[in-house]
């Protein structure tokens, strides 16, 4: 492209690039080579561009070279891409203000689509690309940057003076913001955050529900919204806010944990068991997801216990039980659950289902040990706990049971032992722990 | 009312997945594993693939057949899950190679016999997804 067929946007842009570090993180070299040729030939120095192929070279490069421009694929490895920029901003926010990140890539799928826009990166380039995609969409992202509309420029000076605390100057500088975009939700945004911090919860909410007038699927407006609607403790209108968020921004583990948390906090168990039906006709699923959706399993499971319906609530075990396979923080969680509800045969069932390879964890020997509270002989128990207890086992119950059936075995001095040590290593239950030790001296 | 999959819908989780068959006419050899072969750029009608090395030459003949994996509502109850749904099939010309280290070529091939109206659908599968992305990006941002 000759310097005389250049546009006065287009000479910007090229004189910035020319002095601009610039990182490619890419598992493709042919995707590294093209994305490298289109910035040389868009003004970008060979000797500023720096290739890497893993997440971990792109996080050390990161870290020395302090890229301005970072292109990176989404599946970088086993890692994603957009936890470059996540890092990026907790280690170096300023520098992060100023640094353009674009994902390459070849998920097409609306869950990594919605993520990279929850991360607020510049722009999204789906691979196979052509030249120009990628030529029009860097320059697009720069000149934001670089030349941002006034409509951005009044934003920043309001965020700037937000960061001072100057809350009447920021408010009026987003207010004017509002008449420089016809849809002016960003601005709307920021007026509802001056609002909040002023207090003014009502107008917060206000403001924040005049941006999504503008645009309902604004996503700070969202985010804002909920997060008001949970510190006023407003659970009900909480979760149908959240639950609009997951709608539109779909695969945010995170997010889905809030809604599965709402969902129970305003006793809707059986959405929980809507959102596990939907969960495994997901093929691809991140093990937060599989974490997340077992835990409210086994949530809504003990409250079935509670209501007495126990048939549901062992077909919810069921169902955590199968989709944690050999998860054993689950599997414990159930079987303490029936331990709790006196259902003594079906936690013992559950207790089979421990993986071999789990079965000399603390976990595992802890809940065979109560378990074996509730079908052993005391003899028996008292023996394996002590053997836990050897071992070096911390748990409060361990020390209950064993101080409860010294005492049963008249083992007065073991039980004065094991009451010392237990309020030593648990200080917070002393109380419960002296009330049992109290029957010794009352007998 | 937002229904439950509304809030959390599968089909959010779908990607277009591509399969890459390579075969060189000149060399009556072919790469059969779809999982080596990447569909990186596409140009006016040329492609470019990062492909094992030594696959091929410049001015050899290859065949190139592009599939994706299909959605789950694209099966039918007898279809297996790995099912796929052709794409384009090209003849065409190595226009260029470059070397890329470990193992790894970047070929540019010059199209020279394929359906249009299937190339059309390939670009626009991609161009328009694009253009949604681009559109969300500016609604989620605004």
């Amino acid at each position: 492209m000759s310097p005389a067929a250049q546009s006065p946007e287009q000479e910007a842009f090229a004189r910035y690039l020319s002095t601009r570090k610039i990182l490619i993180a890419d598992p493709s070299a042919a995707a590294r080579s093209g994305i490298f040729k289109v910035f040389q030939e868009l003004g970008a120095k060979s000797a500023q561009i720096t290739l890497v192929n893993t997440y971990k070279q792109a996080q050390e490069q990161i870290e020395q070279v302090k890229p301005h421009i970072v292109i990176a694929e989404y599946e970088l490895g086993r890692r994603c891409g957009l936890d470059l920029l996540q890092n990026q901003r907790q280690a170096q926010p300023t520098e992060t203000k100023e640094t353009l990140f674009i994902v390459v890539t070849g998920n097409t799928s609306q869950s990594a689509v919605a993520r990279a826009a929850e991360e607020d990166i510049d722009a999204y380039i789906l691979k196979p690309f052509t030249v120009e995609v990628v030529r029009k969409t860097i320059m697009k992202a720069t000149l934001m940057k670089i030349r941002p509309p006034e409509y951005v420029v009044q934003i920043e000076k309001g965020k700037a003076l937000l960061a001072e605390a100057n809350l009447d100057e920021a408010e009026a500088a987003f207010q004017q913001a509002t008449t420089l975009d016809p849809q002016p939700s960003l601005a709307c945004y920021y007026l509802g955050q001056v609002k909040y911090l002023r207090q003014i919860v009502e107008e917060a909410k206000g403001s924040y529900s005049k941006g999504l007038e503008f645009n309902k699927i604004h996503y700070k407006c969202l985010v804002g919204l909920y997060e008001l609607l949970v510190g006023q403790k407003l659970h009900s209108d909480a979760y149908e806010i959240v639950k609009r968020i997951s709608q539109y921004f779909p695969a945010n583990p995170k997010r889905l944990a809030e809604v599965l948390r709402l969902a129970i906090v305003n006793g809707k168990y059986e959405d929980v068991e809507k959102y596990y039906a939907i969960f495994c006709n997901i093929d691809d699923r991140d093990e937060t997801l599989i974490k997340y959706i077992c835990a409210a399993l086994v949530v809504c499971g003990r409250y079935y216990l509670s209501a007495k319906f126990k048939t549901r609530a062992l077909e919810l075990f069921t169902k955590a039980a199968a989709t944690g396979t050999g998860r054993v923080k689950i599997l414990k969680e159930i079987v303490q659950a029936l331990l709790d509800f006196d259902m003594t045969k079906e936690a013992a069932q559950f207790l089979a289902k421990f993986p071999p390879e789990s079965q000399s964890s603390d976990e595992y020997l802890l809940m065979s040990f109560k378990v074996l509270n509730t079908t052993g002989n005391r003899s028996q128990i008292i023996e394996k706990g002590r053997e836990l207890i050897q071992k070096g086992l911390q748990d409060e119950q361990l020390y209950a049971i064993m101080i409860q059936r010294s005492l049963e075995a008249r083992l007065t001095g073991a039980a004065e032992t094991l009451y010392y040590q237990a309020i030593e290593k648990f200080p917070h239950r002393k109380k419960d722990f002296e009330q049992m030790v109290a029957t010794m001296y009352e007998t | 009312m937002i229904k439950a999959d509304e809030v959390f819908n599968a089909n959010d989780f779908e990607s277009i997945r591509l399969h890459i068959y390579f075969s060189n006419t000149t060399t009556r050899t072919e790469i059969r594993d779809p999982k080596k072969n990447e569909l990186v750029e596409i140009g006016d009608k040329w492609l470019v693939f990062e492909l094992p090395s030594k696959c091929c030459a410049k001015q050899h003949s290859v065949l190139i057949e592009i599939t994706r994996s299909s959605k789950k509502s694209e099966r039918g109850p007898k279809d297996k899950p790995d099912k796929e749904i052709d794409l384009l099939s090209v003849t065409g010309k190595v226009h260029h190679v470059q070397d890329l280290g470990e193992d790894r070529w970047r070929v540019t091939i010059e199209c020279v016999q394929f359906d249009e109206t299937e190339w059309t659908s390939l670009l626009n599968m991609y161009s328009s997804r694009q253009a949604e992305i681009e559109q969300f990006f500016a609604a989620v941002k605004g």
